[in-house]
């Protein structure tokens, strides 16, 4: 599980990589079959064609019949996962692991899982608006377009997570499972009325919300200029007489999200950049199983 | 004394403002999401954080320039002073007596006052100063009262002028006989002015008429014919426009009979007895020493054999002794010029002050008796022997019986000698020296009631004369003296503030020394950036 460590994990430098030590680590760490519910189901059994695979043939049925037939399945899975990273300024804090590299990885992470199960993913790179769109694909293949996509951006813009949800649910047609990786610096009334609006919709959201230790704890020691990352505001404040206080503001930040998404039963995980990524994984598992 | 040229260091002001710079250039720059939250937490706080930087250098900018400012000594207006903790009332008699009864109330009684004014002056600070400004210095200061902005001058009357008595003399006086009363009387107008004088005593008007004073100074004279007895005179001035000055003075004067004097002297004392006889006394010639009679007797030129002889003669005389002897009473001294000083009581005299001034040539020293004045070296010039006068010159070889003073000088030492009612004319805070067998008390012009001090067997001192008007003496019976006060020469006179009264009054010039204003400010920047520096 040290392997897991973010800042340890940081140093490999591919993410596909990344992604695979992440998932595998992560599945020896399980006592019960991650497949469980996700097995290809017979359909029906159809003649064997000259040029389709040998090992494909069921000789059970060539020793009832004498004839050569194919088993025909079908995937018993339809979940469609669609990725959203929040790729705004504000996620590129951090000392050792920024925000954003710690939701880029966690979210290749679970890409590959979801993609070892057969399901669909896709993706959306954000900030005030939608930056990439990589529609749901179950194909392993596709998962290397997914990483390309996660490795070629870097923080930049500011936050509008709610702009971006109001412009993506017109194109999501089919039921989803909407995953958001995101600081959630915006004011949470607004996001948490448009994820009402995705939960009317039939869609699930897992919320993902990336943050740093230091925003929770605020453990600056000398007073230093505060610079915003979004619209580069300047304040100078001595972090030591603050502390209290902004601990506490900061806290009625993150209990608005929480008491906002808890009566639509949407899943809010709070995850801190220095905790492993199994955690996050277990989190996401666990809502997986919810759901089959 | 300033030091301009510490001025150029003006440009040190910058120091601070590079510090300013370099700190905020060196402060930690942190790049952060949730800033938002920070700003949220404590508005006010914020808002500190931010002012603070800006206060601190406000007041290390401060602190230079008020170093500098400190150094170069600058002088800056009075006007740093709390003007309502004072209220100063000129009390002089101008102001017409008016009490203004307050704790914080501080009187002028007239210049004489002044040193205690000054020494009340340097504990608290300068209020409201009301006055008539019958002095220069307070006229300037009415006109020039931008130069004190920490002053409230509050102006009672604005005199384009002055109009004041300033001393009184009188011959001597005798019963039903013409007596000279003279007022010296100042008029500092730039014009002749008509006013009407009245002379009264106890109420009853003497004469009133109406007199013309040009400009400077005026003597008015009045002839009166009085009875035996004490007189309490007064003078009062009436200006037409209304002016309320020290209008009035007062004056006492005891009526006495004529005395009969006996001039006992070899030769006849042609010009002696002509000067005497002319308003003052009943004046006969002897040559024996048996032959003296009368209320008093003259000797013109004692010699040692007539000395001790006239000694013995009980009515009271003066002995002016010829030094050529060598008695015990005199002893032989080179003729010498030397001034009168004073010494006892007789010295407060209007005639032996005049005489004081006038060089005197002697030629003995007496070396017995009480002294009752001195020459200037210290030499005895009127001593007293029981009731006899012994006065070191010879009338007939000195030019002194020729002076005019001469014969008012003689008629006080003889009414010293007969002891007769104490009669004096002093000004406010004189003290009143009286002569009584019995223990005497002074009525003040308002009816309080003083015992004064015991000097010696028959000598007493009253100090308390703070108020103008007459002091009447008693024996607890009957008045045995009276004494007219009045204010100083200089109330009248218009003197002008020294550039130390002003300065003692209202601050240097209307300024303060700087050094201390600013290194007071100095160290109060220092404080205070400590201060703001230390709490956040």
């Amino acid at each position: 599980m040290e392997l897991l460590k973010p800042e340890v994990l940081e140093k490999i430098r591919t993410l596909n990589l990344r992604a695979k030590i992440i998932v595998k680590g992560f599945l020896t760490g399980l006592h019960e079959s991650p497949y469980h519910g996700f097995s290809l189901e017979f359909k029906q059994h159809r003649p064997y064609y000259k040029g389709d695979p040998i090992n494909k043939i069921n000789w059970k049925l060539y020793a009832r019949t004498e004839r050569f037939y194919l088993k025909k399945y079908q995937a018993e899975t339809n979940l469609s996962a669609l990725l959203l990273l929040d790729k705004s300024n504000s996620m590129g804090f951090g000392e050792k692991i920024s925000k954003f590299h710690y939701a880029r990885t966690l979210a290749a992470s679970l890409a590959y899982l979801l993609l070892r199960q057969n399901d669909s993913v896709g993706l959306v790179l954000f900030d005030s608006k939608i930056e990439s769109f990589i529609p749901a694909r179950s194909q392993m293949n596709h998962l290397k377009h997914l990483l390309g996509t996660l490795s070629k951006n870097e923080p930049s813009g500011n936050t509008s997570v709610s702009d971006v949800i109001f412009q993506l649910l017109p194109l999501i047609k089919k039921r989803s499972l909407f995953i958001l990786f995101s600081d959630l610096l915006e004011e949470p009334g607004k996001v948490i009325k448009i994820i009402n609006v995705m939960k009317a919709k039939k869609h699930e959201v897992i919320v993902f919300h990336i943050l740093d230790r230091k925003e929770l704890d605020f453990s600056f020691q000398d007073e230093s200029l505060f610079r915003d990352m979004e619209d580069s505001k300047t304040v100078i404040v001595d972090p030591r007489s603050l502390k209290f206080l902004y601990k506490n503001k900061f806290n009625e930040f993150i209990s608005s999200y929480r008491n906002g998404f808890a009566p639509k039963r949407v899943d809010y995980f709070q995850v801190i950049t220095d905790v492993p990524y199994d955690k996050a994984l277990t989190e996401y598992l666990e809502k997986r199983k919810r759901l089959s | 004394m300033s030091f301009p040229v510490f001025l150029l260091l003006f440009p040190l002001v910058i120091v601070p403002v590079i510090i300013h710079l370099i700190s905020r250039k060196k402060l930690r720059k942190i790049d952060f999401p949730s800033l938002l939250f920070i700003v949220k937490s404590d508005a006010r706080l914020i808002r500190w954080f931010r002012l603070k930087r800006i206060f601190l250098l406000i007041m290390r900018i401060g602190l230079i320039i008020a170093l500098i400012l400190a150094a170069a000594n600058l002088k800056i207006p009075f006007a740093f002073v709390n003007p309502s903790e004072t209220l100063i009332v000129d009390k002089s008699p101008s102001m017409d007596r008016t009490e203004i009864k307050n704790e914080n109330t501080f009187i002028i009684p007239n210049k004489s006052g002044i040193p205690q004014f000054l020494q009340y002056l340097k504990k608290r600070p300068v209020g409201i100063l009301i006055t008539d400004a019958q002095r220069n210095g307070f006229i300037e200061i009415l006109k020039e009262g931008e130069r004190f902005p920490g002053i409230n001058i509050k102006k009672i009357a604005f005199p384009k002028g002055n109009l004041g008595i300033i001393g009184a003399s009188a011959t001597p006086s005798f019963e039903e006989e013409k007596f000279i009363l003279n007022f010296k009387i100042l008029n500092e107008y730039t014009d002749k002015k008509k006013t009407s004088i009245i002379l009264e005593t106890e109420g009853r008007i003497l004469k009133k008429e109406s007199r013309i004073l040009n400009v400077g100074e005026n003597v008015l004279s009045f002839e009166l014919y009085l009875r035996k007895g004490l007189y309490q005179l007064s003078l009062e001035l009436e200006d037409k426009e209304g002016f309320v000055f020290d209008n009035r003075f007062y004056f006492v004067v005891n009526v006495q009979e004529r005395k009969n004097i006996c001039v006992l002297s070899d030769a006849y004392p042609e010009r002696l007895i002509s000067a005497l006889s002319t308003f003052y006394f009943e004046v006969r010639w002897v040559k024996e020493v048996a032959d003296v009679k009368g209320d008093f007797f003259f000797v013109c030129n004692a010699n040692e054999k007539d000395e001790l002889n006239l000694l013995q003669i009980a009515i009271p005389g003066i002995l002016c002794l010829q030094g050529e002897t060598n008695t015990p009473i005199s002893n032989k001294i080179p003729d010498r010029i030397s001034t009168i000083v004073g010494g006892s009581s007789l010295n407060n005299s209007l005639y032996l002050k005049n005489l004081s001034e006038i060089p005197v040539r002697y030629n003995c020293i007496i070396t017995e008796g009480k002294t009752l004045m001195y020459f200037e070296n210290g030499d005895p010039f009127i001593s007293k022997i029981k009731n006899h006068l012994l006065l070191p010159i010879s009338l007939e070889k000195n030019d002194l019986s020729l002076h005019p003073v001469f014969i008012p000088f003689l008629f006080s030492l003889i009414n010293s000698l007969s002891e007769g009612k104490t009669c004096r004319n002093i000004l406010l805070d004189e003290p009143l020296e009286i002569k009584s067998s019995t223990e005497p008390q002074i009525i003040s012009p308002r009816g309080e009631k003083y015992k004064p001090y015991r000097i010696d067997e028959d000598n007493y001192i009253f100090k308390e004369t703070k108020e103008c008007g007459i002091y009447k003496i008693t024996d607890g019976k009957t008045i045995i003296g009276l004494a007219a006060v009045n204010t100083h020469p200089s109330e009248s006179k218009l003197e002008s503030l020294s550039d130390e009264e002003i300065g003692y009054i209202f601050g240097s010039k209307g300024f303060v020394n700087g050094a201390v204003f600013f290194l007071f400010i100095a160290l109060l920047f220092f404080v205070l950036s400590l201060f703001v520096e230390r709490k956040m």
